[in-house]
C-alpha cells in the first residue's frame, strides 16, 4: 500500500463583497492524496480547485480541519502562466529556484540535464520573450523538476495551448516524472488531460465542495494514447455517470479564484 | 529601418541648417549684438570660451556638483522609494514632503539653499530637491507595479528575501529608475546652472554666465549656453546607451 497524504476535515471560508457574506467553500471536506502518484482534482470553475492547491501549499491557512503529512513538505509549482523573470535567460531562470541549495558545478550539471530533456539545451541563452508560448511553459515544467521538492501542484499549467503542443508538453511532463515520482496534484478541467496524467482523479463539485466522483486510471502510462482508445472509453463512462448525476453548478467564481 | 534613420537625420540636419538662417536673418534685422548675436559672432566667441583657461575648470565643476547630486538623489530615492512601495506608512510620511517639494517654487529652493549652505553646496542641494521628487514618484509607481505573479512564484520556491529584492524587485523598477533618469538628469544640469548663477561659487559655468551677462557681452551668454545644451546632449545619449544595455532583454 501507498503512503498517502490526508486532508480531513478541512473547513475554509472566504468573505465576499465588503465582507457581508461568507462564501463557504470547504466545510469538513475530507480527501486523501497518495505519494508518488499524479493526483487530478477536477471539477467546475469555482468549486475551489485552486484554493485546495493554495491550501496544501500553505499559502493559505484552514480555518479548521487538518492536513496531514503536508507539513515541511516543500513544493513546485506549475501555474496557468509560465511566470518566468523576463530578464533572465532560459538557463538562468532555471538555475533561480536552485542557487542557494546547491553548489555551481552541481547547478551546472542539473540544469544543463533539464534543458535537453525539455528540448530547450539550444535555447539557454535566450530571452523568455524571444520564445513561444509552449517553450516557455516547458522552461516552467524544467524548473519545477529542478527544484527538490517533495510535491508539485498544478494549476492548469496546459490550459488554451492548441492539441499537438500540448501533448508533447505532457509527454515531457511524463519524461521528468517518471524520474523522481514525486507527488503530483495536478488541477484541470480537462478530461483527456486528466486520463492522461493520472493516477487516480477526483471530481469535485458544489459549495461547499464534495467529492463527487472519485476513481482510479488503472490502464498503464506506456498504453495511453492522448483523447484515444481505452482513455477514449473510460472518458465516455465518466461523462455518462457525471450527467445522471444532478450536479450542482457553482455560483461566485470570482470569489474564490 | 536603415534608410528611414538617415532620412531623418537628414531632416533633423535640414532643421538645424533652416534655424541657424532664420537666426542670422533676424539678428541682421535686430541689428544690435547685445539683443541678439549673430551666428558668427556667437560661434567666434565659443571658440574663444572653449580656448580659455577657466573653460575646463568651469565646466568640470558644474558637471561634478551636477553628477555628485544626481548620483546622491538616485540613491537616496531608490532606497526611499523601495522601502515606501514596500511598507506603506513611510509612503504616507513622505506623501506630503514630496507635494510640497514638486511645487514649491526652484527659486525658493534656490534661495533657502544659499541661506543654509555655502556657495559651492547650495546648488547640489537644490538640484536634490527638485529631482528628488520626480525619480522617487517614478520608482514608487514602479514598486507598485511589480508583477503580483513572479513575487508569488518567487515565494513558493522559498527564494530569499535579499535575493527577490535583487532578482526581482530590482529589475522590474529598473525601466522606471532609467526613465526618470533620462528626465531628471538635463533637469538637474539646468537647476545647477541655474542655482550657479545665484550663488555664484569662484569657477562654474553658472559664474561665467553671470559675468558674461554682467559685461553685456550676450554672444558670451550664446556661448556658455550651448557648452550646457552640449553637455545635457552628452548626459542623455550616455543614458540611452545604459537603457540599451541594461534592457538588451526586451
Amino acid at each position: 500500500m501507498h503512503k498517502s497524504l490526508q486532508v480531513t476535515n478541512l473547513t475554509k471560508e472566504f468573505n465576499t463583497t465588503q465582507g457581508l457574506n461568507t462564501l463557504k467553500v470547504y466545510e469538513k471536506f475530507s480527501l486523501s492524496i497518495p505519494e508518488n502518484k499524479v493526483t487530478c482534482i477536477m471539477g467546475p470553475s469555482g468549486c475551489g480547485k485552486t484554493t485546495l492547491l493554495n491550501l496544501v501549499s500553505g499559502l493559505l491557512k484552514p480555518d479548521a480541519g487538518e492536513l496531514k503529512g503536508f507539513d515541511g513538505k516543500t513544493v513546485s509549482y506549475l501555474f496557468q502562466e509560465p511566470r518566468l523573470l523576463p530578464w533572465r535567460t532560459v538557463w538562468q531562470n532555471i538555475d533561480f529556484v536552485i542557487k542557494d541549495i546547491y553548489p555551481k558545478r552541481q547547478r551546472e550539471e542539473i540544469v544543463s540535464r533539464y534543458l535537453k530533456m525539455v528540448d530547450l539545451h539550444d535555447f539557454s541563452h535566450y530571452w523568455p520573450g524571444r520564445l513561444s508560448g509552449g517553450m516557455k511553459q516547458r522552461v516552467s515544467i524544467a524548473r519545477a523538476f529542478v527544484f527538490p521538492s517533495d510535491m508539485l501542484l498544478m494549476d492548469e499549467p496546459f490550459k488554451g495551448l492548441d492539441l499537438q503542443l500540448k501533448i508533447s508538453l505532457l509527454d515531457s511532463f511524463t519524461a521528468l516524472w517518471q524520474q523522481d515520482l514525486r507527488t503530483v496534484i495536478f488541477v484541470t478541467h480537462d478530461f483527456d488531460e486528466a486520463l492522461y496524467l493520472g493516477d487516480h482523479i477526483y471530481i469535485l463539485s458544489g459549495l461547499p465542495a464534495n467529492v463527487n466522483k472519485s476513481l482510479a486510471v488503472t490502464i498503464p502510462r506506456e498504453e495511453r494514447r492522448y483523447g484515444e482508445g481505452k482513455l477514449k472509453e473510460q472518458k465516455e463512462e465518466l461523462l455518462a455517470g457525471l450527467c445522471c448525476r444532478q450536479e450542482q453548478p457553482c455560483v461566485l467564481a470570482q470569489a474564490i479564484s | 529601418m536603415k534608410p528611414s534613420i538617415s532620412k531623418d537625420k537628414r531632416y533633423t540636419l535640414g532643421a538645424v541648417l533652416f534655424l541657424l538662417i532664420l537666426w542670422e536673418i533676424v539678428s541682421r534685422i535686430v541689428g544690435a549684438g547685445i539683443l541678439l548675436p549673430r551666428p558668427g559672432e556667437t560661434w567666434k566667441e565659443l571658440v574663444q570660451i572653449v580656448g580659455s583657461e577657466d573653460f575646463w575648470p568651469a565646466v568640470i565643476g558644474t558637471t561634478t556638483r551636477s553628477l555628485i547630486g544626481f548620483s546622491l538623489t538616485l540613491f537616496t530615492a531608490v532606497l526611499f522609494a523601495v522601502t515606501a512601495g514596500l511598507w506603506k506608512p513611510l509612503y504616507y510620511l513622505f506623501a506630503p514632503l514630496v507635494v510640497i517639494t514638486k511645487a514649491a517654487p526652484p527659486i525658493s529652493i534656490i534661495l533657502l539653499a544659499l541661506i543654509w549652505l555655502g556657495t559651492d553646496k547650495a546648488p547640489v542641494l537644490v538640484g536634490f530637491l527638485v529631482i528628488f521628487p520626480i525619480i522617487y514618484t517614478n520608482i514608487v509607481a514602479g514598486v507598485d507595479n511589480v508583477d503580483a505573479k513572479l513575487i508569488e512564484m518567487a515565494a513558493m520556491y522559498r527564494i530569499r528575501r535579499l535575493r527577490r529584492l535583487s532578482e526581482i524587485y530590482l529589475p522590474s523598477i529598473m525601466p522606471y529608475v532609467l526613465a526618470a533618469c533620462s528626465t531628471a538628469l538635463g533637469l538637474n544640469l539646468r537647476v545647477v546652472i541655474m542655482a550657479e548663477v545665484l550663488s555664484q561659487p569662484p569657477i562654474s559655468m553658472g559664474t561665467s554666465l553671470q559675468s558674461a551677462r554682467i559685461f553685456l557681452n550676450t554672444a558670451g551668454v550664446f556661448a556658455w549656453t550651448m557648452v550646457a545644451i552640449a553637455l545635457a546632449a552628452l548626459f542623455d545619449y550616455s543614458v540611452s546607451f545604459l537603457r540599451k544595455k541594461l534592457e538588451a532583454w526586451r
